[in-house]
């Protein structure tokens, strides 16, 4: 009942004319930037996060939430008619995507992957207002050794699930643990690793650190490939049947519980909810030699699976600390900012605040039906932007995005170095989201592994023997087994198509 | 990516653990605080710089043994030299060019403008419009700066560099 009055007190406040504007606005940009190929949600979050670090709050986060879930959306756009996923989470809509676009049902996959869409997110929003509360709740009994392990598993899995090789995840997320420790020592308050520079001291901020790593590197990326040819495409209808939803509602279940289950796992993030969820369909469907040649079922499964791991990673991100995806990090980085605290204890000090993000989330989600139903044709001229014309543009709200909030021009250097670092890894195949994932949850770790080995006089059992501390440390033992090249043929670990 | 270049890579993790590692061993251990020696600042960056060490050497077997893994394409002169040109152009202003001199508005709106014209010059040339580029960009140019300065300015507080 508590909840339900909780809900209620925050859809009350997102009805306000300017919270509407925000949120409209907000979405419509999202959906831009997961139009344009080589823009990512993550981007789009950090970017914003800069933006509205003036504002409330709670306008602050309606509109960073906004922008991801218009992102996640955006991208499928370019999927169907490019062939080319807009953000990465969109790559299995191509498959089926583009395919009913070259049939001339361009319009038609649309309308799927909106219907997809939209039912992957209320789906998902569902589950955040129902697990968050007790996730946290259960939370609240983790010590410093079960946080340690839970900072640890999150760094495995993303670097085990997002890269074409673990070893090089695991890498990157040891990479971003060793940058979240630069700085002044949070248990004794000493200066490691900051060569007597005064700039160093503060560390190495988390803000201009991501905007170099999805925003600089990004542009690098996408000014290495080689040009675009401008999309001419015709459409037709983009309204949503609804004999497809009636006829795939167990498609949209099922990828709806892919989609939040992957978005809980600790920084796995949407694009592997999208491959999961479309490999479930395909094995349960009917009609799976349609899979790849055009299939409803196909793309509904991708975009409802992408769309659910959105509130399913602000799950454990909200209740634990841990984000559930890259773009989930960005957020509960500005969450900080803002003033609450992401973590078990949030239920205890701010529990209105879950569902004022469930909220949020609920709105962003109405907000992308309406531009889904209405807005198709005029927002696809934002792919007709020369690239030469927008990465500038996109480079120099970068610059100002580092340097805005703590108007050092160090930030800006920092956001140069790691660009040019993280464009120079991802181009030797080494992910960036594992490194992402190791900067947000280097602090946790760093703290929980030396205040557990205080409490334990140096011992390690307790690690290892506390029931909920086995488990964690078991994944991760898992994760490090699965790379074992004999058992690895033995059992069918790894990625999924 | 080539097998000599993975070794590379492997090559060059392993250093980057050695030198954590050695640096964190090296680390004031605070004993003249008298603080619980599981606490030590240099703990968590020797175990990172110590796992970096292993895992480099695994990149480095696995590399040798099934051969490496498809990374993005090779880079074509074409694509180097656009990357190249970007970088330069990038940590020209942000690094270089920022806060020393010009305002940031047409410091901005120069970089905009210059980008822009450098990488779309062929396709100019080859469609024979070249004028209008060149009037649409500096237009283009000098709108996003000014309001993306005008945005940070008044409506962030932000004092531009």
């Amino acid at each position: 009942m508590d909840g339900l009055n909780h809900l209620a007190t925050a859809l009350a406040a997102l009805a306000g004319p300017w919270q509407i504007a925000y949120a409209l606005g907000a979405t419509l940009a999202g959906i831009m930037i997961g139009l344009l190929p080589g823009l990512s949600a993550t981007l789009g979050v950090a970017l914003f996060t800069t933006l509205t670090i003036k504002m409330a709050p709670n306008d602050a986060i309606l509109v960073l939430i906004c922008v991801y879930v218009g992102a996640i959306y955006g991208g499928s756009r370019t999927a169907i008619l490019l062939n080319i996923p807009g953000t990465a989470a969109n790559a299995a809509a191509c498959l089926d995507g583009n395919m009913l676009a070259r049939q001339g049902q361009a319009g038609r996959a649309m309308g799927i992957a909106t219907t997809g869409s939209v039912a992957g997110s209320l789906f998902g929003v569902i589950c955040l207002a129902m697990f968050t509360p007790l996730l946290a709740e259960t939370a609240l009994q983790f010590g410093a050794f079960e946080f340690f392990w839970l900072g640890m598993a999150g760094v495995m899995m993303s670097g085990s699930l997002t890269g074409s090789e673990p070893v090089k995840g695991w890498l990157m997320g040891l990479l971003g643990i060793f940058v979240a420790t630069i700085g002044l020592d949070p248990v004794h308050a000493h200066e490691r690793f900051t060569f007597g520079h005064n700039a160093m001291s503060g560390g190495i901020g988390l803000i201009p650190a991501l905007v170099g790593a999805f925003g600089f590197a990004e542009v690098l990326t996408v000014m290495n490939a080689p040009r675009l040819a401008p999309i001419r495409a015709t459409i037709d209808s983009v309204l949503p049947k609804i004999g497809d939803v009636v006829r795939y509602w167990r498609t949209i279940l099922r990828s709806g519980i892919i989609g939040v289950t992957i978005g809980i796992l600790p920084g796995v993030g949407e694009d592997m909810a999208s491959w999961s969820s479309y490999a479930a369909a395909k094995r349960a469907s009917r009609e799976r030699d349609r899979f790849g040649k055009g299939s409803i079922e196909g793309l509904m499964a991708a975009e409802t699976g992408d769309n659910a791991a959105i509130p399913g990673a602000l799950i454990p991100a909200l209740a634990l600390g841990i984000p559930g995806s890259a773009p989930a990090a960005v957020l509960m980085s500005a969450m900080i900012i803002h003033g609450a605290q992401p973590g078990p204890m949030l239920m205890v000090n701010q529990p209105q605040y879950i569902y004022d993000v469930v909220g949020i989330t609920l709105v962003a989600t109405l907000s992308i039906l309406l531009f889904g139903l209405v807005l198709v044709r005029p927002i696809l001229w934002v792919l007709r932007v020369p690239r030469d014309i927008i990465m500038p543009i996109v480079f120099v709200l970068c610059v100002l995005g580092a340097y805005s909030i703590t108007q050092r021009l160090f930030d800006v250097w920092v956001m140069l170095v790691v660009g040019i670092v993280c464009f120079l890894l991802r181009r030797r195949g080494f992910p960036v989201a594992p490194f992402v994932l190791g900067l947000v949850l280097g602090d946790i770790i760093d703290k929980s592994l030396r205040r557990g080995l205080v409490l334990s006089d140096g011992s390690l059992l307790p690690f290892f023997t506390r029931p909920i501390s086995a488990v964690l440390a078991g994944l991760v033992l898992l994760l490090l087994l699965a790379q074992v090249p004999s058992l690895r043929q033995r059992f069918t670990f790894g990625r999924t198509p | 990516m080539s097998r000599r270049g993975e070794l590379l890579s492997a090559a060059v993790w392993a250093a980057l653990g050695t030198v954590i590692a050695v640096a964190s061993w090296r680390m004031d251990r605070l004993d003249d605080r008298g603080i619980n020696p599981w606490s030590i600042p240099g703990l968590t960056p020797g175990v990172v710089g110590a796992l970096m060490i292993v895992l480099a050497m695994v990149l480095a077997l696995q590399s040798g043994r099934t051969g490496a893994p498809p990374a993005e394409a090779a880079p074509t002169p074409g694509s180097l030299r656009r990357t190249l040109l970007a970088v330069v152009l990038c940590v020209g202003f942000a690094g270089v060019a920022l806060g020393h001199g010009l305002p940031f508005v047409i410091e901005g709106a120069l970089f905009v403008f210059v980008f822009t014209t450098l990488f779309s010059w062929p396709d100019w040339r080859e469609r024979g419009r070249v004028r209008r580029g060149l009037v649409q960009t500096l237009a283009i140019a000098v709108a996003a700066s000014a309001f993306i300065s005008w945005l940070f300015e008044s409506v962030f507080l932000v004092r531009l560099p």
